[in-house]
């Protein structure tokens, strides 16, 4: 058993049939011919519609509920009082009551028939405002931070004590960053800024609750964690968790804001498993649009002051960045790990974060928490400190970056994206004060690998058909990890991956984690590896057995052939020789054993780099921004599925470009509500922002777990806005500091620019 | 009670084969767009709609605001339009309607009586859309797969009804896909799959 033991089995070194070549995903035919089953497709007899009703106001005290509107419609079937009188309200959108119908129209229609007063109190939802002397309070008792699988598992918890509405995270500081910022010869210094940004993923949170008795029930969800759903809803309901089936066949994105049974804002699981008891039926609460733009997470703002120091030759010494965000009535408005350990040779560095609670929605993770937002302040600030001191961007990252992977790809992205022709060419149009300039920028990304020893057991049965199984109770967002379960048991076994079946999607198929932290496939595919390698292993010696021949005589070849001796079996023939009950195995990812090639902050773990350059063209005269060029070079060890990682580099590349340069939550600070809770005005970036995008991978061994495989989710989202709005910087002499960098903002910087330029 | 709506296209459909309703299924032109007959006074009670759905005839009774999205899915079991937005402005929800691609959350069921709805989900694909099909699987035009059948039902309709499908450039495709809102990211590789498939059309 030694052998394939996963603390010993010995990591893929070279080349490999299957895995990391580019292989269409197995579940790619159910979705384009939509026939793949999302939650809400999913109908048990008697199915109910719930609709929510929600509050409209920001901030109140909820005096009276009248349901009986809503009871007495016919094809009403449950109501429930969610909130209950005296309760506070802390921000629009918040649940109040609930109802179960035989159809979502009458459901709908119910809602609307609740009478809630709500004695309102005064709101505050801007960052401004929250921290003015005397601004209401949003939280009158300490507060609970809210953690899911979505968050950075290495963050430092907790946080200071409450002043007013400012929540101060657990500061960093290295060096001594006040007495080099008073030697320093160059400091620069501003204000950077972030919006509020939704998730947005197409498929709203949804979820179904059908009972089975009382001390048993399924559900059906749209979710990243299908383990989490099943322990929140078993701890909701007093239920033992294996009680609770929960199953995603597939869910239509999640990007941090779909883990445990509720949205971060909304009680949903509460709510539909209680609309099922009462009604004595199976629930459906799929959330409409505006809601789930209002109350199911978001990614905090900031605003963050940044200051960065050179000395006489051209190093920077000093870096701070003080930082005020606000996720509304949740916490977790940090701006991550960029600024403290990105440039690890900056020799002083401090990072101060604060959470200003405003009454608005609770941010929630949202891929790479922190991360974009802190990346944006940091890599602007240091092109405008390398601007004033006459340096390269470039050179300059290099110069204070000490992981070697991130090293080279900053060198190969020179070369791929022309680095320096592209900045020639900006300076030439700056100079010449074109009218349409073009720019050039670079950032990178700092993330850890999350994958965890133990976290899912993964089972491959040979059946003796020669059929191959692959089962884990993993959901696949979107990243395709149910197609490297294939690609890692096809290559163990030496079978085409279309032979081998997967099922997933439920937690009857084996514990697994939550796709939170890039750690998915990091956690998943190992224990995959461990699962086939006992498999082929007990195969061989089922055939030696068989055939009376001594084990070490069985051998499997590449291709699946099965050697005994001089003779050589198909697969397909070896297996018949199984008795009837075939072949199962069970496989778990051991411990992370290496750091290699670089070490995450703290240690233990292998740092994921990444680096991405944007080339941009901006109209001078209508302000307008275009991302024409993007150039990722990334690492995420050993690539699974080529098509899917470079899927998923470009699909981080556009959420980054939404970020850059359109999207914001706009919340009307009278009324208190998100006044673009939907997907025309709330702009994501579509097919008009598709920059021409050059994905590359550098390939890394590393030992950390038996596939050697790290996450690529995250990092892939981290650089993009920050490096656009380099470019932007590049492009125009002057910066936009402030996301998104709409027409208004880069007009407005070009008048403040030609205002300083003037004597 | 009000008498039970009498839609005579839905006569009509009945008495002609399946085959001739498909045949009925080209792009209209605009001038032989069909004056507009007997209005009559549908519900409160769930009304009957008949129509063709993917070629062949479908009955359901849905409420009278029940949008064609919420009766495709939920009286119908048709998986692939989804309703990311509910509100015309995401494509999600894309279907053919008489040959034209429009959103089925802004329509009510009740207007496509009589009418032919084709999905992305049909199940004896035209060769279009079965090429169309594999590209998206061969490029990775699909994560999620959320936004999917409303991409394919937009590219579908988009290089059935060019006139020289192959003279689509990149700017082409872009321009018409414009509609349609991908939160995955796979922007990029429906691109290519469409202008793959506009390039071939021997394939299909
Ligand atoms: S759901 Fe119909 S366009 Fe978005
Ligand atoms: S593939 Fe997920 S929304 Fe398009």
């Amino acid at each position: 058993m030694t052998e394939t033991d996963g603390r010993t089995l010995a990591p893929w070194r070279g080349a490999l049939r299957v895995v990391g070549a580019p292989i269409d995903r197995i579940d790619g035919p159910a979705k384009v011919s939509g026939r793949a089953r999302y939650t809400t497709h999913v109908t048990p007899p008697g199915l109910l519609h719930a609709a929510v009703a929600r509050s409209k106001v920001a901030a109140g005290t909820v005096r009276a509920l009248d349901l009986s509107g809503a009871e007495r419609l016919p094809g009403v079937r449950a109501v429930l009082a969610v909130a209950v009188p005296g309760q506070k309200i802390r921000f629009a959108g918040q649940d109040l009551a609930a109802v179960a119908a035989t159809t979502p129209e009458i459901a709908r229609a119910a809602v609307a028939r609740i009478e809630v007063v709500v004695e309102p109190t005064p709101h505050v939802v801007t960052l401004d405002g929250a921290m003015a002397d005397g601004a209401p309070r949003v939280h009158e008792d300490p507060v609970q931070a809210r953690r899911t699988e979505g968050d950075d598992p290495t963050e430092v918890r907790g946080g200071g004590r409450v002043t007013g509405n400012v929540r101060p995270l657990p500061a960093f500081e290295h060096g001594d960053p006040d007495r080099a910022f008073a030697r320093a010869a160059h400091v620069h210094e501003a204000v950077y800024e972030t919006p509020v940004v939704l998730h947005s993923a197409l498929e709203p949170h949804a979820l179904t609750v059908a009972w089975d008795g009382d001390d048993a029930m399924t559900v059906w969800a749209s979710t990243q964690s299908i383990f989490s759903v099943r322990d929140e809803m078993a701890s909701i309901f007093g239920l033992s968790p294996e009680r609770v089936t929960v199953i995603c066949e597939h869910m239509g994105g999640g990007f941090g804001a779909k883990f445990g049974a509720s949205a971060p804002g909304s009680r949903m699981g509460f709510i539909a498993g209680t609309l099922a008891r009462k009604a004595g039926a199976p629930v459906r609460l799929a959330l409409d649009r505006r809601a789930e733009q209002e109350v199911t997470g978001n990614r905090p703002s900031s605003r963050q002051r940044v200051r960065v120091a050179a000395d006489g030759r051209g190093r920077v010494v000093a870096l701070e960045v003080v930082s005020h965000g606000t996720a509304g009535v949740g916490t977790g408005a940090g701006v991550g790990r960029n600024a403290a350990h990105l440039y690890e040779k900056i020799p002083h560095r401090r990072v101060r974060a604060h959470d200003v609670f405003t009454h608005a929605g609770p941010g929630t993770a949202m891929r790479a928490p922190g991360h974009p937002q802190g990346a944006f302040a940091l890599e602007l600030a240091l092109d405008e400190l390398a601007a004033k001191i006459g340096a390269d961007p470039l050179d300059l990252r290099i110069a204070h970056d000490r992981h070697p992977v991130r090293r080279r790809e900053y060198e190969l992205g020179r070369a791929r994206f022309r680095w320096d022709d592209r900045r020639a060419r900006a300076r030439a149009a700056r100079a010449a004060g074109a009218r349409v300039r073009t720019g050039a920028g670079v950032a990178a990304s700092i993330w850890g690998d999350f994958g965890r020893a133990k976290a899912a057991r993964v089972t491959v049965a040979i059946e003796r058909d020669g059929s191959v199984h692959v089962r884990n109770g993993v959901q696949d967002i979107g990243g395709g990890i149910a197609t490297v379960l294939a690609a890692v048991v096809a290559e163990v076994l030496g079978r085409p991956v279309e032979r081998v079946h997967v099922r997933y999607g439920a937690s009857t198929l084996g514990r697994s984690v939550g796709s939170g932290g890039s750690q998915t496939t990091s956690s998943v595919a190992p224990a995959a590896r461990v699962a086939a390698e006992r498999a082929r292993r007990a195969l061989l010696e089922a055939v030696a057995e068989a055939t009376g021949t001594p084990p070490g005589a069985v051998t499997l070849e590449a291709g699946g052939t099965v050697r005994v001796g001089p003779r050589r079996l198909s697969f397909e023939d070896a297996c018949r020789l199984l008795d009837d009950d075939g072949i199962e195995a069970v496989g778990q990812r051991g411990p992370t054993r290496s750091d290699a090639p670089y070490p995450f902050p703290g240690g233990g773990r292998p740092q994921i780099g990444g680096v991405q350059f944007a080339a941009v063209e901006v109209d001078t005269w209508t302000g307008e921004v275009r991302c024409t060029h993007l150039t990722a070079v990334h690492d995420c060890g050993r690539v699974m599925n080529a098509k899917a990682a470079e899927s998923q580099v470009a699909g981080g590349i556009m959420m980054g470009l939404g970020f850059a340069l359109s999207e914001q939550r706009q919340v009307d600070p009278v009324h208190g509500r998100v006044l673009n809770a939907d997907l025309e005005r709330y702009k994501l970036p579509g097919f008009g922002e598709l920059p021409e995008i050059d994905v590359h991978f550098v390939p890394v061994e590393t030992d950390a777990n038996e596939t050697g495989s790290l996450g690529i989710g995250e990092p892939a989202t981290i650089p993009t806005a920050a490096a656009v709005a380099c470019a932007v910087f590049d492009a125009l002499g002057v910066p936009v500091r402030t996301l998104p960098i709409t027409p208004d903002r880069v007009l407005a910087a070009l008048r403040d620019g030609r205002a300083e330029a003037a004597p | 009670m009000a008498r039970p709506p009498r839609l005579s296209r839905r006569g009509l459909l009945r008495t002609v084969g399946t085959t001739t309703a498909l045949a009925a299924c080209k792009p209209p032109k605009a001038h032989e767009a069909a004056p507009p007959e007997d209005v009559e006074v549908l519900g409160p009670e769930p009304i009957p709609v008949t129509f063709l759905l993917d070629g062949r005839r479908v009955r359901a009774k849905v409420p009278v605001q029940r949008t064609l999205q919420v009766c495709l899915q939920e009286d119908l079991g048709c998986t692939a339009p989804k309703a990311p937005c509910d509100r015309g402005a995401c494509g999600g929800c894309l279907v053919r309607l008489d040959g034209v691609a429009v959103p089925s959350c802004t329509m009510l069921a009740a207007d496509a009586d009589g009418r032919c709805v084709d999905t992305a989900a049909h199940p004896d694909p035209p060769p279009l859309l079965a090429a169309l099909r594999r590209a998206f699987v061969a490029h990775d035009a699909a994560q999620c797969g959320y936004c999917t059948a409303g991409m394919i039902t937009a590219a579908w309709d988009l290089l059935d009804r060019a006139p020289e499908p192959a003279a689509l450039d990149e700017a082409a495709v872009r321009r018409a896909m414009a509609g349609n809102l991908c939160r995955c990211g796979t922007h990029r590789a429906v691109v290519r799959a469409i202008l793959d498939v506009a390039g071939r059309k021997e394939t299909w």
